[in-house]
């Protein structure tokens, strides 16, 4: 049976820390190598600081991280927000080909989370908000 | 996040920027900030010490990319116009690897963020003091 975990806090930046120790605490009992386990620290912290600096322009808000284990390896965690409906799966690839001095600051949030995510789905919640879902499965290796 | 600062010297003067912490959108500019000070006070060959840093989140890029442009005397935009203009800054050219800035001893999983992000070209990294100090 899979397990679903949930955490509902202000979407400040300073709570990032919060975030992170949540999905490290609950994903550690999925299965995960060490590795993806960061990885998907790492994405879920993307996800969180894009709504908070672009999604409520660190306004007030709250975002919502749920968290569940695959029966089959594996979780898949849901950010939602309540701030302006935005998919974040529409932003392009940033060119990696660009010298250092010719790159825009920043930019490599979306570009984290697609590369270290097995899919990332976008999705308008029933109560009209964002909800992004990210989905690591089970790595045969491991 | 704290940020501790050393002068060591290799074959030039060599500022050595520690940081102990996780390093992410609740502090990157603090790292920027201690930078334009270094700047000012004269630095021009940093080298961060990143071994104590557990997390790096993509500020923390943002980070490494203003001080790689700032020693290289690439003006920037100040770290309190916010996210969007030090996003939004273009600058001035110089092709290839920098090598103003160099990274020390970054743990795997801040490895593998500068690499896929393509960070990982632009700096030197090294995991011997000695020996990045004598790369400058």
């Amino acid at each position: 049976m899979s397990k679903n975990y949930l955490l509902e806090i202000p979407a400040h930046l300073n709570n990032l820390q919060t975030v992170r120790d949540f999905v490290r605490e609950k994903a550690a009992g999925f299965n995960l190598s060490q590795e993806v386990l960061e990885d998907v620290i790492l994405a879920v912290n993307e996800a969180a600081t894009n709504v908070i600096v672009h999604g409520y322009k660190e306004e007030q808000g709250i975002i919502q991280i749920e968290i569940r284990g695959e029966e089959t390896g594996g979780c898949q965690v849901c950010i939602r927000d309540e701030a302006p409906l935005f998919d974040p799966t529409r932003i392009p690839t940033p060119d990696l080909s660009l010298p250092l001095e010719k790159r825009p600051f920043g930019g490599m949030g979306v570009h984290l989370i697609r590369s270290l995510m097995d899919e990332v789905k976008y999705n308008i919640t029933i109560q009209g908000n964002n909800e992004l879902t990210l989905v690591i499965k089970q790595k045969e290796d491991f | 996040m704290e940020i501790t600062i050393e002068q060591k010297q290799g074959q030039v003067p060599v500022t050595v920027m520690k940081l102990t912490g996780n390093l992410d959108g609740s502090n990157y500019q603090e790292v920027i900030s201690k930078g334009k000070e270094l700047y000012e006070a004269g630095t021009r060959y940093l080298l961060i010490d990143m071994s104590e840093v557990p997390f790096m989140g993509s500020a923390g890029l943002v980070a490494l990319h203003n001080l790689a442009l700032l020693m290289q005397e690439n003006s920037l935009p100040e770290a309190e116009d916010g996210w969007s203009a030090l996003h939004a800054a273009s600058l001035a050219s110089k092709k290839g690897k920098q090598t103003n800035v160099k990274i020390l001893s970054p743990r795997p999983s801040v490895d593998r963020g500068l690499e896929r992000t393509g960070m990982r070209d632009f700096f030197d990294i090294h995991t011997d003091l000695e020996t990045a100090l004598a790369s400058f």
